[in-house]
């Protein structure tokens, strides 16, 4: 179990680290989209490994299902790729976006060697507690209840904003 | 059947300990509702409206504060404390007074009145569970909710490039500065093994069960924390983060502007004291460097970059950076009286800041450029009435007695004192006397004879305004904003009077602030 | 270990013939669908290869391989040619939870017939329709083609739209099952006081009716490829056998949509002479019956997908929006509340 557990391990998070670099470095947008779905996808994978199905489902219905989606329309819409200023950086971009990755890198690696507990602790009761869905949802109606009906308001705010920005002005004919 | 039940355990208690939040959501909906179903022009309508939602908040909120409102409710995820009360109503204020000069504001746009009243109250939903919020989730939803609603308003008059260029700017830029404040979230969770504030800080403090003994000095929470600074200090526009602010404040409508320079970095800062001064509080030396940087050069570049604009809305902003520099200063003392000091300055800061933006609204609705700093001139004796309040706010901002802005500052000062932080204190007197030069400016050139032929008195704009419809072509500008005909007059003499009577006796608001102090700190279990 | 090794086998052996399954359904379906469209329409269909035209399949086949594979000239190659995998791999992926007969005792094993049992059944089912967008719109925009690209858009619009209602319309059997797991929406549309979704959720029914067929692209929703105003649409610069791809997946999908209809509504595998609980016998014979009785209610779901496509016209695209998010959105929303209100009462 352990074995084939590391082996796909492995894969996935290469694949991730792969795409990862990909986004970043690619020279067209729409491989940078590709390359971050390819990231989700394989983050979905090991969020399988642990155990949180629920969660590997959610990040393949939501980000790679929707939101990726609508960012590759958007790219093929506008046919970024005549824009010139994309390939452009700020002067000094790169390597400060090296090292602060690092530095956030290195902060990871000390926590995890300073307590690898905190890693594999919550894991096992999740598991022990039944269904991984079971537990998702009676969080969220419990604990993390009031967050989750806030986002009623969020959302109604974001779509009154999308229509009233879209829209076109008030006496226009075909408004 | 059903497999799994769940028995979610909220009290009649819990929603009443959120009900001026829930007045405020109720009334979103409501705005959207008279929108669709009332036929006609219903600006007046719905600024009326909003005005009685705003009140209701303030009068449930009122009754919170009298109770002392419920430590922690719905799971712990919120409270309503005094704290949270106090900056209620420095929030629901400046949403009132950003209120009453909206009319002409939305007259002129391509939005209906209940769309932008249903945001005005999106965003006070979200700055009042900012204020609230006890868990990491419901501030990070409640400071999507603000910033979403802001970035809208910010582009609400469409038609103008400047207003569209504001809209965009705040989006991008504030966007990214959410993500930092969420990874830095996310971090400080990891660490902690919770969302919840009070948790977090048992946690630090050493006294929680399951939490690592290494919390305090892991790495991790040292970029959790560095993440979330840089969070809320775009948020507050605190230098370095600050480039956004003036472009946004002058592109913004001017309603919109008043509300959110205000409003915004009250909830802001409520927040940035709850999760810093007191969830973070045992971890003090992570911090205290960085703010202190922070303070000294916000008010240093927010004051000598204000002395060189001739707009006054980007001379607003800069005095804006300048005051959370000197908000700033109360915090990173973090004792009772400092924290008082952040609560109390705010109050004060909503009537003379607001103040301030009303009078650049009421040119502006008169069809003036109207944040000209130039074109001022002489409008004292043009217009007496609305010069005099104007010189209030100023001297009020620059930190003369007996005005409101004075005794903010002075407590400010005072608790940095206290804590034994005089190098803040040094830097923070040199820069206000500073500020003394651009505020008085703005007062001089009102005060100084017009050079041209004396235009004639304006009349606060006829009555019942039907202006053949939005044909404004996109370069007409300025426009004309038809008012009530009432509404800039109660705004500026309702900032003008809280400006005077915080300045004169501001003791009993004083006494207010630290009792909501005194309640948050009890509920982290701080002396 | 050696328990190890067992699932790996169990779950190869599933595969190959989920495999075989779905390859011998896409090719007997299209030489179904020729002949019922040509039944409908008075005249014969392809009957002339082999008996009643059973090799027409492997001759079209033959046919595709065989085919020249023409690149033009400034497609994206990489994703131009993985796109039609792309699009195979996801129709093959979401079968595999799908129950197609009640467990079997075999080498001294319950075995489920289905390739995976996991408890999040019907999300992972979602998930990966979900992703079957982009086998079209990389396909579409890799083409380097207008008429490519705008079939590729319609459809990845169409798609997302017409997710919404139909994981609406999943999550109303959901809440009246009690349950994720495809097996256990089958159970429970077998307890007592319970009765086949199709009569309990009717508005239900209906959803992932529609929704199917705009998931998969078939008339009326068909306008993706609609041969007339977009000469193919996204498959417009494919030929061969990277066409053959994207038909394989796009009756794939039809297969998996009608197990799910199955499987969801029509009591899956459970009819006369299989038991209504599943383990009353060990005689692996006896659960084949239960495998007929699905491939039958898949079967009769297929041909009504056929049926439809030679009766209905194709919308048009507005309409097939304003439907989507006016009609199909709303319906679903009340359906979901008023399932959780009858949930929550009962």
């Amino acid at each position: 179990m352990t074995v084939v557990a590391s082996i796909v391990f492995y894969v996935a998070a290469a694949i991730a680290i792969l795409g990862g670099i990909g986004v970043v470095s690619a020279r067209s947008p729409m491989y940078s989209g590709l390359s971050l779905i390819l990231t989700l996808s394989q983050l979905a994978v090991l969020f399988l490994l642990l155990g949180a199905q629920f969660i590997a489902a959610a990040q393949i219905l939501i980000y790679a299902g929707a939101v990726m989606v609508l960012f590759l329309f958007v790219i093929a819409l506008l046919g970024v790729e005549a824009y010139p200023f994309l390939g452009r950086h700020l002067p000094g971009q790169r390597p400060l976006s090296v090292a602060l990755a690092a530095i956030l890198l290195a902060g990871v690696i000390f926590f995890v060697a300073e307590n690898p507990r905190a890693i594999t602790g919550a894991h096992s009761t999740v598991l022990q507690s039944g269904g991984n869905v079971e537990v998702f949802g009676r969080q969220l109606f419990t604990s993390f209840f009031f967050p989750f009906e806030l986002t009623a308001p969020l959302l109604i705010v974001a779509m009154i904003g999308a229509v009233a920005l879209s829209r076109s002005r008030r006496g226009d004919t075909n408004a | 059947m059903i497999v799994a039940v769940i028995h979610i355990n909220v009290t009649l208690a819990d929603w009443g300990s959120v009900l001026p939040e829930l007045i405020i959501a109720g009334g979103m909906l409501l705005l959207m509702l008279v929108d669709v179903f009332v036929p006609g022009k219903k600006v007046n309508l719905t600024t009326w409206l909003t005005l009685i939602i705003l009140a209701l908040a303030f009068a449930a909120s009122w009754n919170l504060w009298r109770t002392g409102g419920m430590a922690s409710a719905l799971y712990g995820t919120v409270t309503s404390d005094r704290f949270a009360m106090f900056f209620d109503f420095s929030i629901l204020i400046s949403a009132a007074l950003a209120v009453l000069i909206s009319p002409g504001y939305i007259s002129t746009s391509a939005f209906d009145s209940g769309e932008y009243y249903a945001l005005i109250l999106g965003a006070v939903l979200g700055m009042m569970l900012m204020a609230a919020g006890l868990s990491l989730m419901v501030l990070f939803i409640a400071l999507e909710l603000l910033s979403l609603a802001l970035y809208i308003l910010s582009g609400f008059e469409r038609f103008r490039p400047r207003s569209q260029e504001a809209g965009f700017k705040y989006f991008l830029l504030s966007s990214f500065a959410s993500a930092f404040l969420l990874y830095g979230f996310a971090l400080l969770y990891g660490v902690t093994g919770s969302t919840s504030l009070i948790k977090i800080s048992t946690c630090l403090a050493g006294h929680a069960h399951g939490c690592s003994a290494a919390a305090t000095s892991s790495p991790l929470l040292y970029i959790g924390i560095g993440l979330m600074l840089v969070g809320f200090a775009f948020k507050v526009s605190i230098v370095p983060f600050h480039m956004w602010t003036p472009d946004v404040y002058e592109g913004a409508p001017t309603p919109v502007t008043a509300f959110m320079s205000v409003a915004t970095k009250a909830a802001l800062f409520a927040a940035f004291i709850r999760v810093f001064s007191m969830s973070l509080s045992t971890v003090e030396s992570h911090w205290y460097g960085a703010l202190w940087a922070l303070a000294i050069a916000t008010m240093v570049v927010g004051n000598i970059a204000a002395l060189a604009q001739s707009n006054m809305k980007r001379l607003l902003a800069y005095s804006g950076i300048a005051h959370a520099g000197y908000i700033l200063v109360a915090m990173a003392a973090n004792n009772a009286l400092g924290q008082s000091a952040v609560a109390f300055y705010f109050l004060a800061y909503t009537f003379m800041n607001i103040g301030a933006f009303v009078f650049v609204a009421y040119l502006e609705t008169t069809g003036r450029a109207g944040d000209e700093i130039a074109s001022y001139r002489g409008i004292f004796y043009r217009n007496p009435a609305l010069a005099l309040p104007m010189a209030i706010f100023m001297f009020s901002l620059a930190g003369f007695p007996p005005t409101a802005g004075f005794f903010a500052k002075y407590v400010a000062f005072q608790a940095a004192v206290q804590a034994g932080h005089v190098d803040l204190v040094v830097v923070g007197v040199i820069t206000s006397l500073v500020s003394v030069v651009y505020y008085l400016r703005v007062v001089a050139v009102m005060f100084l004879q017009p050079a041209e032929e004396a235009a004639p008195v304006e009349q606060p704009v006829p009555p019942e305004q039907p202006p053949a419809v939005e044909q404004v072509p996109a370069s007409a500008e300025p426009v004309t904003r038809p008012q009530l005909p009432w509404n800039i007059d109660v705004g500026i003499w309702t900032a003008a009077l809280g400006s005077i009577v915080l300045g004169i006796i501001p003791t009993g608001l004083l006494t207010y602030a630290s009792e909501s102090v005194t309640a948050v700190r009890a509920l982290f279990g701080l002396p | 270990m050696s328990a190890w090794i067992d699932i790996i086998v169990e779950s190869v052996i599933k595969s190959i013939v989920v495999i075989l399954f779905l390859l011998a359904g896409f090719g007997y379906i299209t030489l179904w669908e020729r002949q019922i469209l040509g039944r409908l329409q008075t005249r014969y269909g392809p009957i002339r290869v082999g008996p009643l035209g059973l090799f027409q399949p492997l001759a079209d086949g033959l046919k595709l391989l065989l085919k020249e594979q023409i690149s033009p000239r400034n497609v994206k190659l990489g994703i131009y040619l993985s796109a039609p995998a792309l699009s195979l791999f996801v129709a093959l992926m979401a079968f595999a939870i799908i129950p197609v007969g009640p467990p079997i005792y075999l080498f001294g094993k319950w075995r489920d017939l289905a390739l995976a049992n996991v408890n999040i059944g019907l999300l992972y089912l979602l998930a990966i329709l979900s992703l079957g967008v982009y086998g079209i719109v990389l396909g579409a925009w890799s083409s380097a083609n207008r008429y490519s690209l705008l079939g590729g858009l319609r459809s990845g619009a169409q798609m997302i739209s017409y997710e919404l209602a139909l994981g609406l319309a999943l999550l109303a059997v959901v809440l009246l099952a009690g349950t994720l797991s495809p097996m256990g929406i089958v159970e429970a549309q077998h307890r007592p006081g319970m009765t086949w979704f199709v009569f309990l959720q009717p508005i239900g029914f209906f959803l992932l009716v529609v929704g199917g067929f705009a998931e998969t692209n078939r008339a009326p929703f068909d306008l993706v490829e609609a041969e007339q105003e977009l000469i193919g649409g996204y498959f417009t610069e494919y030929g061969g056998m990277r066409w053959g791809l994207f038909m394989m997946a796009e009756y794939m999908n039809m297969m998996t949509v009608s197990a799910l209809v199955a499987t969801l509504f029509l009591g899956g595998w459970v009819g006369i002479g299989t038991g209504i609980i599943w383990n009353v016998t060990t005689a692996p014979w006896r659960q084949l019956i239960g495998v007929a009785w699905f491939l039958l209610k898949m079967g009769l779901f297929i041909f009504f997908y056929i049926w439809v496509r030679a009766t209905l016209p194709r919308i048009r695209y507005d309409q097939l929006m304003e439907f989507g998010w006016k009609i199909l959105l709303p319906l679903a929303v009340v359906n979901l509340l008023l399932t959780a209100l009858f949930v929550s009462l009962s």
